[in-house]
């Protein structure tokens, strides 16, 4: 009897000795910094001198803040153009893969496609830079022979867009091969009795396939939406925000309150503005995500 | 009988007609994959040409003779054998600390019943949607005081915390047969045998999805290290890299491409070897790196 109580009592402790690494590591580095950020917005502080406390003045301020509104605008034009394109071709570069093209050929695609998104932001972007450098730029140079703009990362018009392809060649691949998966998940015998029905090309798209893997397209949107919202080394390594700001994102404005002029306070405050936008868009990605599984 | 004959024309010439779009599309998809891969192959390209053919106007594509010495001079001039043991180094520890962190919680998640667990589930998963740029600031004034600034230290331990990783070992414990523990239990084996014998065996191809994904994701990170690691030789080899360009950055261009080399041809190497399992991994798990 006392053994078995001894027993119970160890079983009562197992949850705990499972769980207490998880519980410790996602409090030192995710609860605690999480309360700390909200903490310090609310000071003014440079790493050296005393912190003083002013309340929601840093707050106040970023909604004053010319150059953060300027990073808001390019950060929001950045997020919808890469929405917009990685759902757009990834979904032609899915549909045109999932016909029966050759293995090897199809092995190419998936190659291609899908190896700039292995690669470093840093590779990524020395290969652009250089490859859009107008002295040596072997882009740049065929860019002028077919009469499309030059020198477009030191242009204030072109270098955002710019950057937006950039970041399109570098993440399409995972757009293309999420809604692979999810035009491949689709029930073979659904799209055959269409096609026995007579539907075929566009129509089986627009009522078969499209409708079928819109679960695939809206996550990609999402982490579209995330992974473009939070965008950051494209412009640091090759543009520094510039020329006159017209490619300062957000997170890069972050960076360089807190890591370059030590205003930690403000710093912080952009970084809970941050934070607040991904949260509303994350849980409505769960919310949707619910809807969507329960109706199949 | 005539009106199947031109029923069959007709689908014939409907047939024809798709295999010629067909042909057209694929045509078109590889004119795009070309053009897609150019600039990989330029700077390849570039990086193994001689110094007059180089940069030459208009450009020329294949080198006339190989010329490695800018790779001997890179790998001499800057410290990349170091930075790729330093990626390697932060990698590993990075990915097995979350895969052990993850596991454990995950199974009891999973398998294990007591107080207030889906709670404490909820709040855990709810980490998901904090993201880096929050907690660096705070992170970073908490490392300079306990002094791992500048040390790798900095780069692993944050990342060993991974809500989502949890999150999908869990779903992947949950698809266990139950059975399975229940047997094991009447046997007399106690949760920590269950989890080591049973379920981890099993568990091989979620682990390993999970593995490579944190893997890639901290081989390539940038954020974070840029901001916590300051010296050369304690560089992971994105910050690294990245370094050499821009203000204060190496003005030798070609050397530049020589790094970059560097760490384009092993990475694809692997990656036409593993691609089959990569590309799955990345679909199953979803992290978007």
């Amino acid at each position: 009897m006392p053994l078995r109580k001894a027993k119970q009592k160890q079983e009562r402790f197992t949850p705990f000795l499972f769980l207490s690494p998880a519980i410790l590591f996602f409090c030192c580095f995710i609860l605690f910094p999480l309360i700390g950020a909200f903490g310090y917005s609310l000071i003014t502080w440079d790493f050296f001198t005393q912190p003083k406390f002013v309340g929601l003045d840093n707050y106040g301020k970023l909604f004053k803040d010319p150059i953060a509104l300027e990073a808001v605008k390019n950060t929001f034009i950045f997020t919808i153009a890469s929405i917009v394109t990685h759902v757009g071709l990834g979904l032609i570069l899915a549909v045109a893969v999932n016909r029966r093209i050759p293995k090897f050929f199809a092995y190419i695609i998936r190659t291609v496609f899908f190896f700039p998104f292995l690669l470093s932001w840093s590779a990524t972007s020395i290969i652009w830079s250089f490859g859009l450098d107008p002295t040596f730029g072997v882009i740049d140079f065929y860019a002028g022979k077919v009469g499309f703009p030059q020198a477009t990362l030191i242009s204030s018009t072109w270098a955002l867009p710019t950057l937006i392809m950039i970041d399109l060649w570098k993440t399409l691949g995972f757009a293309f091969i999420v809604i692979l998966a999810g035009i491949q998940a689709i029930p073979s015998e659904i799209s055959e009795a269409a096609r026995v029905d007579g539907a075929s090309g566009l129509r089986l798209f627009w009522n078969i396939t499209f409708p079928l893997c819109t679960p695939a397209i809206f996550f990609v949107s999402v982490t579209a939406f995330i992974g473009a919202f939070q965008i950051f080394e494209p412009m640091y390594i090759m543009t520094r925000g510039g020329p006159d700001n017209a490619t300062l994102s957000i997170v890069q404005y972050l960076h360089m309150s807190a890591f370059r002029n030590f205003d930690i306070g403000y710093g912080a405050v952009i970084s809970v503005a941050i934070f607040i936008v991904v949260l509303i868009v994350t849980l409505t990605q769960f919310k949707f995500a619910k809807r969507w599984v329960h109706e199949g | 009988m005539s009106q199947s004959i031109t029923v069959n024309a007709k689908k014939a010439k409907r047939n024809f007609k798709s295999e010629i779009s067909d042909q057209v599309a694929n045509l078109v998809i590889l004119i795009f994959a070309v053009l897609w891969i150019l600039p990989i192959v330029w700077l390849l390209l570039t990086s193994i040409s001689s110094r007059e053919e180089r940069f030459a106007i208009p450009p020329k594509w294949l080198p006339s003779k190989l010329d490695f010495s800018s790779y001997t001079r890179a790998w001499e001039v800057f410290p990349i054998a170091e930075q790729y043991l330093n990626s390697l180094k932060v990698a590993l520890i990075s990915t097995l600390g979350a895969l052990i962190i993850s596991s454990l919680a995950a199974y009891a998640f999973a398998r294990l019943e007591f107080f207030g667990r889906d709670t404490l589930f909820m709040i855990l998963l709810a980490g998901l949607m904090v993201p880096p740029q929050l907690t660096v600031i705070p992170s970073f004034v908490a490392f300079r005081k306990i002094g791992i600034i500048d040390n790798h230290a900095a780069l692993f331990l944050p990342a060993m915390i991974t809500p989502l990783g949890i999150f999908l070992l869990r779903q992947f414990f949950r698809s266990i047969p139950k059975e399975l523990d229940e047997s094991a239990k009447i046997d007399g084996a106690g949760a920590f045998r269950i989890f080591f014998r049973i379920i981890l065996p099993l568990s091989k191809p979620a682990l390993a999805a999970l593995g490579v994904v944190l893997f890639i994701a901290s081989w390539n990170e940038f954020f974070w290290p840029n901001i916590f690691i300051s010296t050369a030789s304690k560089m992971t080899l994105p910050v690294g890299i990245a370094s050499l360009v821009g203000p204060g950055g190496n003005t030798n261009v070609i050397l530049i491409f020589a790094s970059v080399g560097m760490q384009i041809v092993p990475l694809f190497l692997i990656f036409l070897f593993t691609q089959k399992f990569l590309i799955q991994s990345i679909a199953t798990t979803g992290i978007r790196g």
